[in-house]
C-alpha cells in the first residue's frame, strides 16, 4: 500500500483513511459498500478537498470494472405484448379463433381462443431478428439489441409485478434498482440528481417504483413530472424568483464568511465544512440542471430525429442527463398503465408504439453517434407481457369487447442494448404460442443479477444492513445470465 | 473529505469500527480493489461454489477455502509468493500449471498484485471476523451480554472527583482515566442552554431566556433550566416525535387498489397520545402495555389510552395482505421495544440470533388473533353539540346516496339478466356439448351470459322439458333440428305448431320472423321476453303515476306467463338481492368508494367529527398459527403456541392464555426482569442526547452487536430507570446533569487523535438540526411559529405555508414529499433506529430558493425587535441576536453593513436587509448545535 494516510495537511481536518473505512465499512448498513471503495475514491478524497467526495453520491468503484457506467430504463408500463412486438408466433395466426391445444395458463382474467397478432413481422439486420411493424425504428438497431424472449415473473397483477421489476420484491418496501445503483456507484455529476425517474404523472404504485426504502433518502429517484415543460416545475427549488443570481452570489459570499468565522471559533469539524460546500454545489446546480432539462439547446436535426410528443421530449432529456453523468434514468411511458390493452389491442399498441418507437430509435442512434452506447445500458420492457389468447369479457372491464390480451407473467420479452450486453442476440424462447417461457428461462431476479454484473457488481455482495439483515436487490435469488453479456 | 460519509453513518458506526482488527483497513482496501476483482473475473468460474464444476477441488471464494487449497494441497503460503502454487500458476512459468488456462494469462499488474498480496500474508476480509452466530437458545442465554439480567453496577472510583458530578460521570471518567484521556472543558452557558433547549423541546431558546440563564447566579441554575424545559408542553412534541420514528408513524395507508381512501382519519389521535404521554412522564412500562394492549386494560372513564393502539395499526397496508401486516406489527413491537430483529425468522430460523421460526409464528398467532373493530371506539364522551348533530346529518346524507347508488346498480344489473333470453336458451343447449365442464364459466363469458343465471335456465329448462310447456316446447323442438333441416323446413315446422299448445304471442313472432335459421328463433325469444318486460314496466309505471296500488300481474294471461319466467319466484333471472350483491360486489364497492371516502373525509374536514382510536381488539376465537414453511402461507408446518420468545423467557415459559395474548405479550416486554426492554430504551434516550447511542445499533441488540464500551453505564442507567419507576424525565436528568453531557463539543488536538470517533465520550457531539428542528427554528426565529399542541395533521409543504410545528405535518408514506427525504426524515415504512445525516446540495437549494425560507427572511424583518430598531446597524444586530441568540460582534456587523451597502440587482424582490436576513437563516451557526 503506497498511499499514505497521514498527510499532515489533512490529518487535522479530516478523518484518517482508517477511520473512514472503520466508519463506513464496518458501521451500520455499510458492509456492502466497504468492499466497493476503490483506491481512486480514497486517494482523491485524501489528497484534495474536492467537493465531489464529501457527498454520499460521490462516484464510487464497483466490485470489478463494469462495462456499463450508466443506465436508462425505458418502462413500457402496463405490460406490452411480446407477441405483437419482439416474439412472433406463426402458430397463433394458424390457430386464430380456435382453442389452443394446451390449457390456457392462469392469468389475471379469463382468456379464450388463440388471438393472432394483427401486426406483421420482418427480419432486420445481420442477425435477422424478427421485429414487428410497431418498432421499425428500434429494429434498425437490432444488431445492437439483446432480445430476451424468456422473461418470467411471479404473478399476473400490475402492482406486485411492478414492485418485483423495480425493487426485487413483490410487496415489501425494498430499495429500487436505481437506488441500489446510486448507492453502489454514486453519480458522476454532483450538480444533478443521481437517479431520475421521468413520467408524465405517476405510474401505478407511484413513487414506490423508485423508492429508496431503508437506504438513505438521497438514493431515492427524483420524480420529474414531464407533464410540465418548464424547468422550475420539473425540479423543486431550482430557481429563485426573488433573488437574482448575482445577488445570490453575494449572499453566498457573505454566508461563507460568516460560516468560516463560525468554524474558526471551533475545533476542526468536518460536518461544518461539508455544509459550506453544499451551498456552492447548489449554486452550480441551478445552472447545470436548468441547462440539462432545456432541450431547446439541442440542434434542430436532433430534435427532428426524436420527433414530437412526450416520449420524444423525455428521451431527449434523458440523453442530456446521461451525457452529463446522471447514473440512472428511468423513463415511463405514461400516467397509470398505458400499455395495458385488455381490449382494442391493435389500436392501443399501434398508438403507443407510434409514440415511442421513433424516439427510442433516435436515442439509440444518438447514443451510438456520441460513443455512449458502449457504456450506457439501455433496458426496455414492461412489468410483464400479454396472453396469446383473447381476453374474455368481464363485467366492469373491457367494455364487452373481445379484442385484447390479458396480463401474462409466464413469459414475456425485454431487451437490452449497449453497456456490455450482447447485441444481435435472442436469448431463450417461449412455447410455440408464446404463453410461457420454456427455454433458457430468465426470472426477473436473474435479470437483476445480470444487470448488476454489467455494472460491475456481484449481486450477492451489494448489500445494506437493515433490521439485522444484509439486504440485497436479488434477496436470496438470482443467477447471472452469462449469455446476455457480450 | 469524508464528511458526507461521516454524516451519513453517524448512527451506528462508532464503537464498532475500532474492532476491525484483522485484516487492517488498508489490507481490506487492497484486497477489495486489487485481489477480489481478479478472483471474481478470472477464477470463480471454475473455483467457487457457483462454478458448474469445481476444478482441482479448489475453491477461491471464501477465505477458509482459499487457505485450505485444493487436491494439490495448499495453493497459498502466506508471506511467500515464490512457494505459493497459485502464484506459480498465474506466472505461467510451469507449462503444466498455467492459470487461468488456455492462454488467458493475467496482465502483469494483476500478477504483481497477487504476489504483493501473498507477500503481505494474504489478508482476506471475506467471511469477515464478525461475531459468530449464536442461534442455540440456551447458549445464547448464557453467553450474549444483552440477554444477561440487568444488574446495577456500583459507580466506579475515579481520580478526578471534582469532575465527576453524578454516577454517570464516574462510569465515563473511569473509562477515560483507564484510556489516559481527558474530558473536554465544560461548555459555556450560552452553548449549554441552546443544547438543552434543542435536546428537550426541539426549539432554540429566546434571546431573553439565554440572557437570564447566563446571568442566573444560583448554584442550581442549570438544574432549574432542565426542569423548566422538561415541564414545557413542547417537550412531548420533541420526544414524542422520536418515538414516532420507532413507531413508523404516518397519516396514510400506502398504496391501495380500487380507489379506497388512503388517509388514516385518526392517526393523529395516536400521535397526540404519544406527545401527551411524554409530557405526563407516563411510566415507560405502562406506555408499552397501552400501545400493545390498551383494549385489555381497565381504563375506567378515561378512554384516551385506547389511542395508544395506533402503534400496532397505523403501518403500511400492503394491499391488505394480512401476513405482511402482521409482519410489520411484529417488527415494530420487537425491534422497537426489544431491539431484536424477530422478523428475520419469518422464512427460516434467524441466522445469527436465537430466534427460531417457531417463535416468530408464536407472535404471528397473537396478532392473527387480533383485529381492528369495525367501528373505531370514541376516545371520550363527545358533547352533543350542534356541530356533532351537523356531522351526523352530513354522514347520513352520504349514506343515503350510497343506498340510492346501490339500488340503482342492482336494478340495472337485474335488468341486464332479463335481456336476451334467447341467447340463454341457446347457450343452455350448447353448453351441454362442452366436453370439459370446468370451462363452463369461460364458455358463458364467450356467450356474454351470466354463468349463474345460465345454470338456473338449464335447471328451468330441465323442469319444463317433459310437460309440453307452451313457451318452451317450441324451443325444444326447433333447437333440436340440424342446420339443413332449419334452412329448408323451419317455416313449415313453425306453421305446423299446434295453436292450442303454443303461446300465441310466441307463435305470432315465429311465423313472422323465423323462416330459415336458428338465429331467427333465438331472436324471437329475445323479443318475446323483451316485449313482456317492457309491457310490465309500463304497467308498473302507470300505476305509480296514478297512485294506484302496485300491479301484481299482467292482464293478458299469455303475456303474464312470459313475464312469470322473468319475475316469478325462482324464475331464472330473478336472483335474490344478496346474490346480486355478491356477484356485483366489485362494481358496487368501487362505485361507492368515492362516497365512502367522503364519509371518511368528514372525520378530518368536519368540525363536529369526534376523535376515535385506531384500536385493536381480540378476536372471539383466538387461535395459534401454524409455522409457514419458508414463509409460505400455503405450506404449513407445526402449530406454534402463542407465547413469548424463548430466549427472553426460558424453557419453562407458559403459553399465553389471555385472549389473543397481546396483553401477556405486552407484560412480558414491560417487565423489570426482561433484560432488553430497559436497556434498549435508555440507549435510545442516550442516543437522542448525544447523537449516538452507547450501543450504536439502537434497533439491534442481537448477537451481532457486541457489548458496548460503556456496558456498565448502560446497565446502571437501565437499572436506575426501572428503580425510579420507568420515568423518562428522571432519566433525562440523570444524563443531562452529568459533566459528561455538559462538555464542550470542541475536540482538543489530543482527543481528536486518540478518540476520533468519540467512543470514549471525550467531548459532546456537535449535531445538525434534524428536519423538524430546522423547520421549526426558521419559524421560531421569524416569529411566526404557531405553538398550539395537538390536533389534525396539516400540510406543511404547500403554500400558504403552515405555521404549526413539523411534528403536526401530514405524513404521506406513499409519496413522501421531497423535502422530507432531502432532510433525512425517518422512513415511514419501518421502525427506525436513528436518522441518517446526509449533506447534499438539495438541502442547500431548499434553503436558498424555497419560498418558505424567503417568507421567513421577510418575516424576520417584521419582528418588533427589528422593526423598532431605527438604523440599519441596529436592525442587523437585532436580527442576528434573534437568529443566533447572542449579540453580534463588531466584525460581523461590519460584514453585514458592507453587504447591505452594495446596490441590489435592479429587479430584486428582496431588499438588501431581507437578503441579509436570509443569509442568517442559512448559517451554520443556526443549523448546528454545539
Amino acid at each position: 500500500m503506497s498511499a499514505p494516510h497521514h498527510k499532515p495537511r489533512l490529518e487535522d481536518r479530516f478523518l484518517t483513511r482508517r477511520d473512514f473505512l472503520g466508519r463506513c465499512g464496518m458501521g451500520f448498513g455499510m458492509l456492502g459498500l466497504a468492499n466497493l471503495l476503490g483506491p481512486d475514491v480514497l486517494s482523491a478524497a485524501l489528497t484534495e478537498s474536492d467537493t465531489r467526495s464529501n457527498s454520499p453520491l460521490a462516484p464510487k468503484s464497483s466490485h470489478f470494472p463494469g462495462k456499463a457506467k450508466r443506465v436508462i430504463h425505458i418502462f413500457a408500463n402496463g405490460g406490452p405484448s411480446h407477441l405483437d412486438t419482439f416474439d412472433p408466433k406463426p402458430e397463433l395466426t394458424r390457430l386464430h379463433g380456435q382453442q389452443l391445444p394446451m390449457e390456457n395458463l392462469k392469468t389475471e382474467r379469463k382468456t379464450g381462443a388463440a388471438f393472432k397478432s394483427p401486426f406483421t413481422f420482418k427480419k432486420y439486420g445481420q442477425s435477422g431478428i424478427e421485429v414487428s411493424e410497431l418498432f421499425t425504428h428500434v429494429a434498425e438497431h437490432i444488431d445492437d439489441i439483446c432480445v430476451i424472449r424468456s422473461m418470467h415473473a411471479d404473478v399476473p397483477n400490475h402492482e406486485p409485478s411492478l414492485m418485483l421489476m423495480n425493487c426485487g420484491d413483490a410487496r415489501l418496501p425494498r430499495p429500487s434498482f436505481g437506488s441500489w445503483i446510486t448507492y453502489g456507484l454514486g453519480t458522476e455529476n454532483q450538480n444533478l440528481p443521481g437517479f431520475v425517474s421521468m413520467c408524465p404523472g405517476y405510474p401505478i404504485q407511484e413513487s414506490q417504483n423508485w423508492q429508496s426504502a431503508f437506504l438513505p433518502g438521497i438514493f431515492q429517484g427524483t420524480h420529474i413530472n414531464t407533464k410540465h415543460e418548464k424547468v422550475e416545475q420539473l425540479i423543486e427549488h431550482i430557481k429563485n424568483n426573488s433573488v437574482s443570481l448575482d445577488d445570490q452570489r453575494r449572499q453566498l459570499e457573505l454566508l461563507r464568511q460568516l460560516n468560516e468565522r463560525h468554524a474558526r471559533r471551533r475545533a476542526q469539524d468536518a460536518q461544518l465544512e461539508a455544509r459550506i460546500q453544499s451551498f456552492e454545489l447548489a449554486y452550480r446546480m441551478q445552472m447545470d440542471a436548468t441547462d440539462a432539462f432545456d432541450i431547446s439547446k439541442e440542434p434542430e436535426h436532433v430534435r427532428t430525429m426524436y420527433g414530437k410528443g412526450t416520449q420524444a421530449r423525455q428521451l431527449l432529456i434523458a440523453r442530456r442527463l446521461l451525457e452529463r453523468g446522471v447514473r440512472f434514468v428511468q423513463v415511463w411511458h405514461g400516467d397509470g398503465q398505458p400499455w395495458d390493452n385488455h381490449d382494442d389491442l391493435e389500436d392501443g399498441h399501434r398508438k403507443l408504439a407510434r409514440e415511442s418507437d421513433q424516439p427510442i430509435g433516435a436515442l439509440l442512434t444518438d447514443l451510438k453517434q456520441r460513443g455512449m452506447l458502449q457504456d450506457t445500458l439501455v433496458i426496455w420492457g414492461g412489468e410483464f407481457g400479454r396472453t396469446p389468447t383473447v381476453e374474455l369479457p368481464t363485467p366492469g372491464a373491457n367494455a364487452g369487447k373481445v379484442n385484447g390480451r390479458d396480463h401474462n407473467h409466464h413469459g414475456f420479452t425485454m431487451w437490452l442494448a449497449g453497456g456490455g450486453s450482447r447485441g444481435g442476440y435472442i436469448h431463450g424462447s417461449t412455447d410455440e404460442f408464446g404463453f410461457k417461457a420454456v427455454e433458457n428461462r430468465v426470472h426477473v431476479h436473474d435479470l437483476h443479477a445480470t444487470l448488476l454484473h454489467l455494472l460491475g457488481f456481484d449481486h450477492t455482495r451489494l448489500t445494506f444492513r437493515h433490521a439485522g439483515r444484509d439486504f440485497r436487490l436479488t434477496d436470496v435469488h438470482g443467477n447471472v445470465v452469462k449469455e446476455l453479456i457480450a | 473529505m469524508f464528511l458526507g460519509c461521516l454524516g451519513i453513518w453517524v448512527f451506528g458506526c462508532l464503537g464498532i469500527s475500532a474492532r476491525a482488527v484483522q485484516p487492517t483497513a488498508e489490507q481490506i482496501e487492497f484486497f477489495e480493489s486489487k485481489i477480489r476483482p481478479v478472483l471474481v473475473e478470472s477464477c470463480y468460474s471454475c473455483h467457487s461454489d457457483k462454478a458448474e464444476k469445481v476444478r482441482g477441488g479448489l475453491k477461491l471464494d471464501t477465505r477458509d477455502a482459499t487457505l485450505k487449497g485444493g487436491s494439490s494441497g495448499a495453493v497459498i503460503i502466506p508471506g511467500d509468493p515464490d512457494a505459493s502454487l497459485l502464484i506459480k500458476a498465474v506466472r505461467y512459468t510451469d507449462p503444466e500449471m498455467q492459470m487461468p488456462p488456455k492462454d488467458k494469462k493475467l496482465p502483469a499488474e494483476q500478477i504483481a498484485a497477487l504476489e504483493a498480496w501473498v507477500k503481505m500474508g494474504a489478508p482476506d476480509p471475506r467471511d469477515a471476523t464478525g461475531p459468530k452466530p449464536l442461534t442455540d437458545v440456551e447458549e445464547a442465554r448464557a453467553k450474549h451480554w444483552a440477554f444477561q439480567p440487568v444488574t446495577k453496577p456500583a459507580p466506579p472510583k475515579v481520580k478526578n472527583t471534582r469532575w465527576a458530578k453524578t454516577p454517570v460521570d464516574n462510569f465515563v471518567l473511569a473509562t477515560l482515566e483507564e484510556q489516559k484521556l481527558k474530558p473536554a472543558p465544560a461548555a459555556d452557558r450560552r452553548t449549554l442552554i441552546r443544547r438543552a433547549s434543542y435536546d428537550l423541546i426541539g426549539l432554540p431558546p429566546t434571546p431573553a431566556e439565554v440572557e437570564a440563564f447566563v446571568n442566573d447566579k444560583r448554584p442550581d441554575a442549570y438544574a432549574r433550566l432542565v426542569d423548566r424545559l422538561l415541564a414545557s408542553p413542547h417537550y412531548g412534541e420533541r420526544w414524542g416525535r422520536y418515538w414516532l420514528d420507532i413507531a413508523r408513524y404516518a397519516d396514510t395507508k400506502g398504496y391501495l387498489a380500487g380507489g379506497e381512501e388512503r388517509r388514516y382519519a385518526f392517526s393523529f389521535t395516536y400521535r397526540d397520545y404519544v406527545v401527551r404521554s411524554f409530557n405526563e412522564d407516563k411510566p415507560y412500562d405502562q406506555f408499552i402495555v397501552e400501545q400493545i394492549a390498551a383494549d385489555r386494560l381497565e381504563l375506567g372513564e378515561d378512554k384516551r389510552a385506547l389511542a395508544a393502539l395506533g402503534f400496532l395499526t397505523l403501518g403500511r397496508r400492503f394491499l391488505n395482505n394480512q401476513n405482511d401486516i402482521i409482519d410489520d406489527r411484529i417488527d415494530v413491537v420487537t425491534r422497537g421495544t426489544l431491539g431484536l430483529t424477530v422478523t428475520c425468522a419469518r422464512c427460516h430460523d434467524h441466522k445469527f440470533d436465537p430466534i427460531p421460526t417457531k417463535d416468530y409464528y408464536s407472535l404471528h398467532g397473537v396478532f392473527a388473533s387480533s383485529e381492528e373493530p369495525g367501528e373505531r371506539p370514541l376516545l371520550g364522551a363527545h358533547k352533543d353539540s350542534p356541530e356533532y348533530q351537523d356531522f351526523l346529518k352530513a354522514r347520513e346524507k352520504i349514506e343515503k346516496e350510497i343506498a340510492e347508488f346501490e339500488a340503482k346498480e342492482i336494478a340495472e344489473f337485474r335488468e341486464g339478466l332479463r335481456k336476451n333470453i334467447g341467447d340463454y336458451l341457446l347457450a343452455a343447449r350448447d353448453v351441454a356439448k362442452l366436453d370439459d365442464q370446468s370451462k363452463f364459466d369461460t364458455f358463458a363469458g364467450e356467450r356474454k351470459v351470466n354463468p349463474t343465471v345460465l345454470r338456473r335456465w338449464m335447471a328451468e329448462l330441465e323442469k319444463r322439458r317433459t310437460n309440453s310447456d307452451a313457451i318452451l316446447a317450441p324451443w325444444f323442438e326447433l333447437s333440436a333440428l340440424d342446420d339443413s333441416d332449419l334452412t329448408t323446413n323451419l317455416a313449415s315446422r313453425v306453421l305446423a305448431l299446434a295453436d292450442a299448445a303454443v303461446n300465441p304471442l310466441l307463435k305470432k313472432l315465429l311465423v313472422e320472423q323465423a323462416t330459415n335459421s336458428l338465429n331467427q328463433v333465438v331472436a324471437v325469444y329475445n323479443q318475446l321476453f323483451r316485449d313482456a318486460d317492457s309491457e310490465w314496466k309500463k304497467v308498473v309505471e302507470t300505476a305509480a303515476k296514478e297512485k294506484q296500488p302496485a300491479p301484481t300481474a299482467l292482464a293478458d294471461a299469455h303475456r303474464e306467463a312470459v313475464r312469470l319466467l322473468l319475475y316469478g319466484g325462482g324464475a331464472p333471472p330473478n336472483l335474490e338481492e344478496s346474490e346480486v350483491r355478491r356477484m356485483h360486489a366489485r362494481r358496487l364497492g368501487e362505485g361507492a368508494a368515492p362516497m365512502r371516502n367522503r364519509i371518511e373525509a368528514l372525520n378530518w374536514t368536519h368540525a363536529g367529527a369526534p376523535p376515535r382510536a385506531m384500536a385493536m381488539v381480540d378476536r372471539a376465537n383466538p387461535a395459534d398459527s401454524h409455522v409457514f414453511i419458508r414463509g409460505n402461507p400455503g405450506n404449513r408446518g407445526p402449530i406454534a403456541p402463542r407465547q413469548f420468545l424463548e430466549v427472553l423467557s426460558g424453557p419453562e415459559r407458559a403459553p399465553f392464555t389471555n385472549g389473543s395474548g397481546r396483553l401477556d405479550l405486552a407484560r412480558a416486554i414491560a417487565n423489570p426482569d426482561n433484560p432488553l426492554t430497559a436497556r434498549v430504551y435508555v440507549n435510545r434516550v442516550w442516543q437522542h442526547h448525544f447523537g449516538v447511542g452507547l450501543v450504536p445499533t439502537a434497533g439491534d441488540f442481537g448477537v451481532r452487536t457486541e457489548a458496548p464500551v460503556h456496558h456498565e453505564l448502560l446497565d446502571y442507567l437501565a437499572a436506575e430507570f426501572v428503580a425510579q419507576g420507568w420515568s423518562t424525565k428522571k432519566l433525562h436528568r440523570m444524563i443531562m446533569l452529568s459533566s459528561a453531557y455538559r462538555q464542550s463539543s470542541d475536540a482538543s488536538e489530543a482527543n481528536l487523535k486518540a478518540d476520533p470517533d468519540n467512543r470514549y465520550l471525550t467531548r459532546f457531539n456537535r449535531q445538525r438540526l434534524d428536519f423538524e428542528a430546522m423547520r421549526d427554528t426558521l419559524l421560531a426565529v421569524s416569529g411566526k411559529l404557531d405553538l398550539r399542541v395537538g390536533g389534525l395533521p396539516v400540510d406543511i409543504v404547500g403554500e400558504p405555508f403552515a405555521k404549526r410545528r413539523a411534528v403536526y405535518g401530514l405524513i404521506d408514506r406513499q409519496n413522501l414529499p421531497g423535502i422530507f427525504r432531502t432532510f433525512d426524515f425517518a422512513n415511514p415504512d419501518v421502525s427506525n433506529q436513528g436518522r441518517f445525516t446526509t449533506t447534499v446540495p438539495q438541502q442547500a437549494l431548499f434553503m436558498l430558493n424555497s419560498p418558505f425560507v424567503i417568507e421567513q427572511a421577510r418575516a424576520l424583518l417584521e419582528r418588533d425587535e427589528v422593526k423598532q430598531a431605527e438604523t440599519p446597524e441596529e436592525k442587523i444586530r437585532a436580527m442576528q441576536h434573534l437568529v443566533w441568540q447572542r449579540p453580534a460582534d463588531r466584525e460581523e456587523v461590519q460584514l453585514a453593513k458592507n453587504f447591505i451597502a452594495a446596490p441590489p440587482a435592479q429587479d430584486a424582490k428582496l431588499s438588501p436587509l431581507e437578503q441579509y436576513a436570509q443569509v442568517l437563516l442559512l448559517s451554520n451557526e443556526l443549523m448546528f448545535v454545539d
